[in-house]
């Protein structure tokens, strides 16, 4: 999930400009969520937004690295699928 | 720098004929295999130009192929970072294309930038992993180029490089067909066991079902990517329970018209059988994707998974029932 912590939000477009869906947009009182359907959750608003508002979890959006890092706890959380790593047993 | 050995001067980028077959190669096993690029500072051009623009990428080698294949006939320096071989958006996402990697790459190569000013190119899918701030704090002036490497050549053109804010990953019909191929390999490789499976029970109970199941498995593979935006739904296992029922149709109609007449346990496996791949395909297509939302695939894993397993297993007892009644 993503969330705009108005509080902290000075509009300093910071998100707007790396987030590579134009899912966020700069409101009257802070920055907003579009349409969050569209959010493919990256973590690249979050990371670098220098007010720390934006609560964002960020994960990888692909059914083996859910199951592995979240299910079956296999593999450290955010490590990925591992696809097509020369260091991992890659995902499929 | 860990593990990886680093030139310590900057060396001409070039390929030769062996680099096309590995591009030929990581493409179809994209999620597979992979090659990777000595990481270190790059250049394409005559010369090493400390004037020349800088993109920096990572070490997965078809990426830095396809940049090096529109740019040079230009004169640029590429900064390839340590990755271990894996693209830009996976690598951002894990951590790895990070700013603190892009640091250590810049100061090893400290002696070959210009000590006023260090402007660097960024992929824009590069972000979720390079805090921007990090970079400027060492007087770095990040530029958030463009989301494909083939609009490298017009962004350079302009001398003035302006931050790519308006550009957007859109999964295209283009980047959809290039999941195709890969998608198709990684799946005849899950067929192995689906097929496995079928023609154990068929040695066992004559059923006479084994490959007949591969225009189900390659129908949907083809289709669920080319009609991805046209399915309806954004959730990726709605959108193959719609192809399911188109193909649900199909079947109907090689029924209907006497081209296929299948006993009733036959039937309700092979419906069975299309619901199941079907949700199984679109949950895994959202790894394939690069527009899946971690948090929405959670959410349809723990909704969509049981069912499809639920349904290849109801196929499964209906096979095993028509194996017994033959």
């Amino acid at each position: 999930m993503i969330e705009i912590i108005s509080d902290k939000c000075v509009k300093c477009g910071d998100c707007v400009k790396v987030c590579p869906q134009h899912v966020i947009s700069i409101g009257s009182e802070a920055a907003v969520i579009g349409n969050y359907s569209d959010c493919m959750e990256c973590g690249a608003c979050r990371l670098n937004c220098r007010y720390n508002a934006i609560d964002l979890t960020k994960g990888t959006g692909c059914m083996i690295a859910i199951i592995k890092e979240d299910i079956l706890n296999i593999t450290p959380k955010n490590s990925g699928c591992g696809c097509g790593s020369n260091n991992s047993s890659s995902c499929c | 720098m860990d593990k990886v050995k680093i030139e310590n001067k900057p060396k001409k980028l070039t390929f030769n004929i062996t680099d096309y077959f590995k591009v030929i190669y990581s493409w179809i096993f994209a999620f597979k295999h992979t090659f990777a690029i000595e990481p270190g500072l790059y250049y394409i051009g005559d010369e090493y130009d400390i004037d020349a623009p800088l993109i920096v990428t990572c070490n997965y080698h078809m990426t830095v192929f396809r940049v090096w294949q529109f740019l040079k006939s230009m004169n640029v320096r590429i900064l390839v970072i340590d990755t271990d071989g894996i693209n830009v958006w996976c690598s951002s996402g894990n951590g790895k294309f990070s700013a603190e990697n892009i640091l250590k790459f810049i100061f090893h190569y400290d002696n070959y930038f210009d000590e006023d000013k260090i402007e660097i190119i960024l992929p824009k899918l590069s972000l979720s992993g390079v805090n921007l701030q990090k970079l400027k704090n060492y007087s770095i002036d990040p530029i958030i180029g463009p989301i494909y490497a083939r609009n490298l050549p017009k962004y350079l053109s302009n001398l003035s490089y302006q931050d790519q804010t308006d550009k957007i990953y859109r999964f295209n019909l283009h980047d959809r067909l290039y999941t195709l191929l890969p998608s198709l390999t990684q799946i005849i490789s899950y067929s192995f066991f689906i097929l496995l499976f079928l023609g154990g029970i068929d040695l066992l109970l004559k059923t006479g079902i084994v490959f007949q199941v591969l225009p189900v498995i390659f129908f949907t593979t083809i289709f669920y990517i080319i009609l991805f935006p046209i399915l309806p739904s954004a959730r990726f296992s709605i959108k193959g329970l719609f192809l399911a029922g188109l193909e649900l149709v199909i079947f109907g109609i090689l029924i209907w018209a006497g081209l296929f007449q299948p006993k009733l346990f036959e039937i309700i496996f092979y419906c069975l059988f299309i619901i199941s791949f079907n949700l199984f395909f679109g949950l895994y297509y959202t790894g394939n994707s690069g527009v899946s939302n971690y948090s929405l695939v959670k959410e349809e894993i723990t909704r969509y998974l049981p069912i499809a397993l639920a349904s290849f297993l109801l196929a499964l007892i209906s096979l095993i029932i028509k194996g017994f009644q033959a």
